[in-house]
């Protein structure tokens, strides 16, 4: 049963059993801390960073609390309720529409102003609020103190102090939240100065009047009319044509009387309120250079900025390869010792030979190349993303981010991009403008996602020289920027500028870290390493019986002619969309050994490696294209993908055998 | 682009250069023509048409180099003014008397808006140095822009730090309200501050 269905009766749910089910929703400035707080009452695994953004969906979850089945809504984090964003959409349409039993308005604590500001207009659309004051730990280092009671006092709603990441104050919010669920008690009306408050009231009251069944508080409806919002307008103006004529009216007086826009009034009231109220509550003392202002002056230093933006980026991928390399080698041993992989079919009992080689290949396939890589890759992706450095990398390569039609928040889906192009691309709802999203997913379907690291170090690092590895990394970088040029030409419209929060320096949380690292890692063991094995075993006997060979002819005139491979290059690289990993494990079914060389020259393996990471994109990110652009674009960048791999890979080929001889 | 047009728009330019009193600013304008952006669109624009007709008897006076000095508030104060004009209302933004609205240049309407009261002693953002304090007095752009930065907390009156303003034509990084903004260039060379001498805590 779930409260929601019914709005217009909250209490339902008391009579029906004596512990009734609630929906809660956390609502917020992003970066707040939201969704350390959503996985510790639901245990879920957000994904949690150092970054604003991170939400982009409601995500849901359930708590059993005190015997009440308490239904949990992560809200994407906004910074107001007008609606450019698809965000601020879904949020405010949540809370107005879906009624939830309590809104908790999860508020950062060290940077109280602007969230109150938001505060303020989550009391105007009438939520059943309890304020919950977070980073109190971060608050207090930067020196400020808060008054609770007066905060309590001056808006009227129940606060509670919380430090999320370790727990406190988190039992306290959900019981203050389950006070307010009966709202027996209305928020308070926060008042305008009367200059502003007299035109709100005018048009409340004509509101109140007509008397229609809407579904929002008439004060807020009022003065979001008078801000002149939208969707708003739009959605008065076919139910009422008085309302909608008055508030054009009204808003246009008041423009007038104070010679300034209505919406921008209206902000700056808010703000004044906002600020009246933090400077009763809140007691700055004053704290010089912490050391988190230290590491601000140096990434954002004109020298060290780009020397700290640069080895984030190089740094992550060498960390991998070499950390990845010392633990691939030592399990390479340990597995050797248990099984060497035999590359030799047997004669006798072919078919049991095949499916342990197969399933042996895959496994240590999966054990040796692709697990020693990902945890430290995930592992360092973790700290970079907690530790707030993102957002100063976006700030330093804004400029450079211009040349692509982007800024510099784009990065930070690139970056995550290194790990799965996935939620990057879904990440990439920070950006503004559909033209941005666009632009920037493009991009990321370049990006080294881990699978195509996998390929480079695997293939090339591990049996070539990690040198020759970097150099596929600069070719992409390359790439990306050279089709990045050509994509935002191609792409009507025009770049927006950069409008970012930089999130505040700190010790990355071991926990945060581990959690993140061990979920990412998990959906590569649990999901990805059995579709690993079954793969390997069918390559391996669709190989024996010689089905793929009709496959591997087809496409000879492009692997062996045009990019100088071996003919069955052209099955892994079709298997290669499913997974990119699949090249390289598809490469050891077939070999049936972890060694390489035994069925590649170097520059073969240069070759293949380059082809792999651009030719495109695997099967999930296409199909998170056509979602998130439709099929159309999906197919283009996908074509894009194919044509500069060809191209890039046939060149680099003739280039190679001149400078090594095959 | 018809010779005769271009001409017009030359003109149009040059009566708003005699009219205007602004103070040039070279190292503005300098910017201003090393990075397109939306809002130089229209300078942008207007420098084309002139370098294309440069062979083709230009106007004596309007030389290219008068065109880049003019400081870039006046084309837009201009472009509001015509818009005004055709409301016959008068903002205090607009700097010219109504007497000059036959001048205003038919720039295309590019969906700007204003908050605040531009005047000419203000500073944009971009131009205060690292560590100087100013009050908000005036910003303009595109209204989902002005929304957001209004959102952000930067209204007017308003008092904003730069902390640091990223190299090559980076971004500007802002304290306001005691959070820490990135803002792009083109965004923060529209964003007018009074600059403050004295460094106030905010
Ligand atoms: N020091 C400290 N850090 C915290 C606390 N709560 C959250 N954080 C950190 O704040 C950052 C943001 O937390 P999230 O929960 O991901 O933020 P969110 O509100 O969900 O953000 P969006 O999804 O982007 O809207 C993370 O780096 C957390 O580790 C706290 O109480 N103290």
């Amino acid at each position: 049963m779930s409260p929601q269905s019914d709005p217009s009766n909250p209490d339902k749910g008391r009579d029906a059993k004596n512990a009734p089910s609630f929906t809660f929703a956390l609502a917020g400035n992003a970066n707040v801390g939201k969704s350390v707080i959503f996985n510790q009452l639901t245990g879920s695994s957000q994904i949690i960073g150092n970054w604003p953004g991170k939400t982009v969906d409601r995500a849901e979850g359930t708590l059993t609390f005190e015997g009440h089945e308490i239904k949990i809504i992560d809200l994407p984090g906004i910074y107001s309720f007008s609606t450019f964003s698809m965000e601020e959409r879904v949020s405010r349409d949540y809370i107005a529409l879906e009624k939830p039993d309590a809104v908790i308005n999860m508020v950062d604590a060290s940077i109280l102003e602007r969230n109150l500001f938001f505060t303020i207009q989550l009391i105007e659309l009438q939520a059943p609020l309890v304020l919950c004051l977070n980073q109190v730990d971060v608050a207090k280092s930067k020196g400020m103190i808060i008054d609770k009671d007066k905060l309590q006092n001056a808006l009227g709603v129940p606060v509670v102090f919380a430090t999320a990441i370790r727990g406190e104050g988190i039992y306290e919010v959900i019981q203050e939240a389950l006070k307010v669920t009966d709202r027996k008690q209305k928020p308070p009306t926060i008042q305008y100065r009367p200059i502003i408050e007299e035109k709100i009231q005018q048009l409340q009251h004509l509101i109140q009047k007509e008397a229609l069944d809407l579904q929002y508080p008439s004060r807020w409806l009022a003065i979001k009319l008078l801000e002149g919002d939208n969707e708003l307008t739009q959605f008065i103006a076919d139910k009422s044509k008085t309302i909608a004529d008055a508030s054009k009216k009204i808003a246009a007086e008041l423009q007038h009387s104070c010679q300034e826009p209505c919406f921008s009034l209206i902000a700056s009231e808010r703000y004044a309120i906002a600020s009246q109220i933090t400077a009763s509550a809140l007691q700055q003392s004053e704290i010089w250079n912490t050391f988190s202002d230290k590491l601000e002056w140096v990434t954002t230093h004109k020298i060290w900025g780009y020397v700290t933006s640069v080895s984030v980026i190089v740094g992550l991928l060498l960390w991998t390869f070499f950390v990845g390399n010392a633990l691939s080698s030592s399990i390479t041993h340990a597995l050797n010792f248990i099984y060497p992989v035999d590359p030799a079919l047997s004669a006798e009992l072919p078919l049991l030979t095949i499916l342990i080689n197969g399933l042996w290949g895959g496994f240590s396939a999966g054990l040796t190349l692709i697990i020693p890589f990902v945890i430290p890759f995930y592992l360092l992706l973790a700290v970079i993303e907690d530790s707030g450095i993102l957002t100063r990398v976006a700030f330093m390569m804004d400029s450079a981010m211009h040349k692509i039609g982007l800024h510099g928040k784009a990065l930070i889906p690139i970056i995550l991009g290194y790990g799965c192009s996935v939620p990057a691309i879904q990440a990439c709802k920070i950006m503004e403008t559909r033209r941005e999203r666009l632009l920037a997913a493009f991009a990321i379907t370049f990006a080294p996602c881990s699978a195509r690291t996998l390929i480079l170090f695997g293939m090339v690092g591990l049996f070539v020289g990690v040198q020759w590895a970097l150099l596929l990394y600069v070719i992409d970088v390359a790439v990306i920027l050279v089709l990045g040029r050509v994509a935002m030409k191609a792409v009507p419209g025009k770049s927006t500028g950069l409008i970012m929060e930089l999130s505040n320096f700190k010790m990355p949380s071991p926990q945060v870290v581990l959690k993140q690292t061990w979920i990412r890692t998990k959906s590569i063991i649990y999901v990805v390493f059995p579709i690993y094995l079954v793969g390997s075993i069918l390559i391996q006997v669709a190989y024996a019986l010689n089905v793929l060979s009709p496959l591997s002819d087809a496409l000879a005139p492009l692997t062996v002619w045009w990019l100088g491979l071996p003919a069955f290059v052209g099955v892994l690289l079709i298997l290669g969309t499913i997974r990119k990993e699949f090249v390289l494990i598809g490469a050891v079914a077939i070999l049936g050994t972890t060694n390489l060389l035994a069925g590649f020259t170097p520059v073969q393996l240069v070759i293949l490696a380059l082809v792999a990471m651009l030719y495109l994109p695997c099967v999930s990110t296409i199909a998170i294209l056509g979602k998130e652009f439709g099929w159309k674009v999906a197919a283009t960048i996908s074509a894009a993908n194919i044509g500069s791999a060809l191209l890039i890979g046939g060149i680099m080929f003739r280039i190679l055998s001149l400078i090594i001889p095959v | 682009m018809e010779q005769k047009t271009a001409r017009e728009y030359i003109q149009a330019v040059h009566a708003l250069i005699k009219t205007a009193n602004f103070v040039s600013n070279a190292k503005r304008t300098q910017k201003l023509s090393l990075t397109p952006t939306n809002i130089t669109t229209s300078l942008k624009f207007l420098t084309n048409i002139y370098n294309t007709d440069k062979n083709k008897d230009p106007p004596q006076t309007c030389k290219k180099q008068t065109l880049q000095d003019k400081p870039q508030p006046s084309i837009y104060n201009s472009t509001k003014h015509s818009s005004i004009c055709s409301r016959s209302t008068h903002r205090p933004a607009c700097s010219q008397s109504l007497s000059n609205c036959q001048e205003c240049p038919k720039l295309p309407s590019q969906g700007l808006e204003e908050i605040g009261r531009y005047n000419k002693n203000l500073t944009p953002l971009n131009e205060l140095k690292d560590g100087k304090y100013g009050k908000i007095r005036f910003i303009r752009g595109e209204h989902n822009v002005l929304q957001r930065l209004l959102d952000m907390g930067l209204t007017p009156g308003t008092q904003i730090k730069v902390i640091k303003i990223a190299p090559m034509g980076g971004p500007v990084e802002v304290s306001v309200r005691g959070s820490k903004l990135a803002l792009g260039q083109d965004i923060a060379r529209n964003v007018f501050v009074e600059a403050e001498t004295a460094t106030t805590i905010p």
